[in-house]
């Protein structure tokens, strides 16, 4: 496979496509599971990070030509192999499909009231399909303009906060024990975990020998600013913060300097819409990518748009609406995504490494 | 999504295969999964158009982890 991209661009694909959900979602479902420690739950939950980005890593040097739908096949024969990838791909359509969904209903309730939702998913899908048609390169590069400055402009609301900010909320620490603080770990790792994807991108950066190295650096800079958006909405809304679906967004109204600089929660719209970009293409690119691979395509350009009506579909059919993502998020969600990019990808390199030394 | 919706889209992807052919050209191979694609997507929207609540893999998913919904609860 050509090598087309760096590790740094890697890097900003994977901080941008966990960062885009997690900080509008993550302070409410973690304020709820666990009060005032909810802070701390980035901290533990990076340790999933890191474990996934080293059996990302594994994998791909296992598989044969980097490829994890040609590792499945020659571990589990070619039916099973095909099988599991079909199963896998069908799981990522999943994922986003919810993630396209709540993207779509946040637009529409806070920003278009009166635009239908479809219309709001149709121009997100077309868009993500021209870039996928153009590549991993072409993602990359829109990624090395895009991410910098989503991420500034997410530093700059947390810092115009400051001076709102009470840290006696976030004490007494520990104050129910460690179980709350356990439950919204787990909670956050499903977010963490989703970093397995990169998996689909390694036979495509350069510099082979800095892929693992770029993937922790990824892990600490997601989980640090995890935290600081922990940190930032708990001081300023305290326990209040678990009955608000977007905390981050509602704390952004709070910003008000000289009557002069309001109205800060258009740059969380901003944020928002490129971060979700980012994470609906990379999902969109390794659906593709996967669905290519596992049936043997030489030129798979012609599927993307119907992968694209899939995705638009499934939007419909798997996530009905906004009560229902929150539901099969808050009941479900976490441990179906850790089965699937965490648990998963664990027994597949411990069965893979058990029948090599069987075989040698 | 509503049935004027659905036929919309479907017209307008119709619509564009006819203005952009360069799908003629490729594999029979690749012709054939881009119409299984497809047919997959044309069922899937007739359920829906049926049945906006169509039942999908968010309920079975539910149903699945029902016994562990305590665990992750406040």
């Amino acid at each position: 496979m050509k090598k087309k991209i760096s590790s740094f661009q890697m890097f900003l694909l994977m901080f941008q496509m966990i960062l885009s959900s997690s900080v509008l979602l993550m302070p409410s479902i973690t304020t709820m599971l666990s009060g005032k420690d909810m802070w701390m739950t980035p901290i533990f939950s990076m340790l999933v990070g890191y474990l996934t980005v080293w059996v990302a890593f594994k994998l791909y040097k296992l598989a044969p030509h980097g490829s994890f739908v040609k590792l499945l096949e020659s571990s589990f024969g070619k039916v099973i192999g095909k099988g599991m990838n079909i199963l896998f791909i069908i799981f990522q359509v999943h994922i986003i499909a919810i993630a396209t969904r709540d993207y779509g209903e946040f637009i529409v309730t806070n920003f278009y009231l009166k635009t239908p939702v479809y219309i709001i998913i149709i121009s997100m899908l077309i868009l993500c399909a021209w870039v996928v048609s153009g590549g991993i390169e072409v993602l990359a590069r829109t990624g090395q303009v895009f991410i910098p400055i989503i991420t500034i402009c997410t530093l700059f609301i947390f810092i115009f906060l400051i001076p709102e900010l009470d840290p006696s909320t976030i004490f007494p620490m520990f104050e129910k024990g460690a179980a709350p603080v356990f439950k919204g770990s787990v909670v956050v790792a499903g977010w963490f975990c989703q970093i397995f994807l990169v998996i689909y991108i390694l036979p495509y950066v350069k510099q082979e020998n800095t892929i693992q190295k770029w993937g922790y650096i990824c892990v600490t800079g997601i989980g640090l600013l995890m935290l600081i958006a922990n940190i930032t909405v708990f001081m300023l809304m305290s326990e209040s913060a678990s009955f608000y679906n977007y905390p981050v967004f509602t704390a952004a109204r709070y910003i008000a300097y000289a009557e002069f600089f309001e109205h800060v929660e258009a740059i969380v719209m901003m944020v928002w819409v490129l971060g979700e970009f980012f994470k609906i293409s990379f999902y969109y690119f390794t659906i593709y990518l996967s669905l290519s691979e596992t049936l043997e395509l030489q030129k798979p350009v012609v599927i993307i748009l119907p992968i694209g009506l899939l995705l638009l579909l499934s939007t419909f059919w798997l996530a009905k609406d906004f009560q229902m993502i929150g539901d099969f998020i808050s009941k479900s969600g976490t441990l179906y995504i850790l089965t699937g990019f965490f648990i998963f990808p664990l027994v597949i390199y411990a069965l893979t490494v058990i029948k090599q030394r069987l075989k040698a | 999504m509503s049935w004027h919706t659905l036929i919309t889209i479907w017209v307008l992807i119709g619509g564009y295969g006819i203005v952009n052919p360069s799908w003629k050209k490729h594999d029979k191979k690749e012709k054939k999964v881009l119409f299984s694609l497809l047919f997959i997507a044309f069922v899937l929207s007739l359920g829906l158009g049926l049945n906006p609540n169509l039942p999908g893999l968010t309920e079975w998913v539910n149903a699945l982890y029902r016994p562990l919904h305590g665990w992750l609860s406040p």
